[in-house]
């Protein structure tokens, strides 16, 4: 009997115990979802400023092949013209595809104006290079100035870039059928055309690239070697 | 007097109910107004971020199968292209402004990026009438939208990720 009763007391007490469970479990669960591991991160800005560089270099590449394919295709056009011609239209497929992610950031430039070269700014602001921060804001009108003519040199690219490769489309379609020295020979003038808008867009990435070299110049600490 | 009682009761009963049906009518006014105001949390931003990538495997899907049906093929592909668009759009109403102010840059350029490669649909017009035949025309812009909207879509995927979509 005595047993009994203390066995009743104690399950008893367990279910005094019990009636903290749930609110600790609660509690618990809380906890959990509070701890670092899990909580959302703040978004991380982008390089933007040495990725630009990167395209453009990558867009000077696209650019040359094209036009010595377009030179290949004249050169060729007496003996066999077939693989120069298969040359060119590869090319020109590149540069259609390749030259999205350069043509996209000029347009994003031209339409955000100055407030694309603040989000730069702020990018420089929050470095974890120390020196690169104080040389950022050192240097702030003189990365400002090279900012501006960047965009006037990438407003030319944008603009000779698209009739540019409207030309080379052109070619590409008139010559598709017979790359003959005829065929080559009577679109002459289109060809002439198209090598003189393709200078003149080298001549604006050639403009782009000198000031995004004098920026990364204006944020090089003392000592450091140059980027490739 | 038991009968005037009686009528004053429902009266009373009858404008009860119908201020208080006033009354939830504001309510549900104020809890739901319209246009609904896009949810900006991670499991939207995610589920955004996934119709964008399966209308662009749709879309390339669509490439795929464009150019051996000549007539119907171009207007299957600026349907598709337009709903990657419409996706994308949808996508941008899901973000934080934190997201927005900061992937300022990024969103413009994917923005350009989307008017750059809809060039790609005057240059298959230019090309058919500069004497190019329709199956090339056709077969020259699948290639390029196929590969353009690839660029694009890692461009996406990347900028997705610096912005802490869906986290």
């Amino acid at each position: 009997m005595k047993t009994r009763s203390a066995i009743h007391a104690r399950i008893r007490s367990l279910r005094n115990c019990l009636h903290w469970l749930p609110p600790a479990a609660v509690v618990a669960v809380l906890l959990g979802c509070a701890s670092t591991g899990t909580a959302p991160k703040a978004p991380t800005p982008r390089d933007d400023f040495r990725e630009y560089r990167q395209i453009v270099v990558l867009a000077m590449s696209l650019v040359d092949t094209a036009m010595r394919s377009l030179d290949e295709v004249s050169v060729q056009a007496n003996r066999d013209p077939r693989p120069a011609y298969a040359a060119f239209a590869r090319a020109v497929h590149r540069l259609e595809v390749d030259s999205i992610k350069v043509r996209a950031h000029t347009q994003a430039m031209r339409a955000r104006g100055d407030a694309y070269f603040e989000r730069w700014e702020k990018y420089l602001a929050g470095v974890d290079n120390e020196q690169v921060r104080q040389l950022a804001e050192q240097h702030r009108p003189e990365l400002k100035q090279s900012f501006q003519q960047a965009q006037v040199a990438s407003q030319q690219v944008r603009e000779v870039f698209r009739p540019f490769l409207s030309d080379l489309q052109k070619l590409r379609a008139v010559l598709e059928a017979d790359p003959s020295l005829l065929r080559v020979d009577a679109a002459k003038s289109l060809m002439l055309a198209a090598k003189d808008k393709g200078r003149q867009v080298q001549q604006g990435l050639d403009c782009l690239l000198a000031e995004m070299n004098s920026m990364t110049a204006l944020l090089r600490p003392a000592g450091a070697a140059p980027r490739r | 007097m038991k009968a005037i009682t009686k009528k004053l009761v429902l009266s009373a009963g009858l404008g009860l109910l119908v201020s208080l049906g006033a009354l939830s009518a504001n309510l549900v006014y104020a809890q739901a107004p319209w246009p609904f105001a896009p949810p900006t949390t991670p499991m939207a931003q995610r589920n955004a971020m996934n119709l964008v990538l399966n209308q662009v495997n749709w879309f390339q899907n669509a490439t795929r199968t464009a150019s051996s049906q000549s007539n119907n093929g171009y207007g299957l592909l600026t349907q598709q292209f337009q709903a990657v668009r419409d996706q994308y759009a949808g996508f941008k109403t899901t973000l934080k402004p934190q997201q927005l102010s900061l992937g300022a840059n990024q969103l413009a350029e994917l923005d350009a990026g989307l008017d750059i490669i809809q060039e790609a649909f005057t240059d298959y017009q230019t090309g058919m009438a500069n004497g190019q035949s329709t199956y090339t025309a056709l077969a020259n812009m699948c290639r390029v939208l196929n590969q353009a909207i690839g660029v694009w879509a890692r461009e996406f995927k990347q900028d997705c990720r610096q912005l802490r979509v869906g986290w």
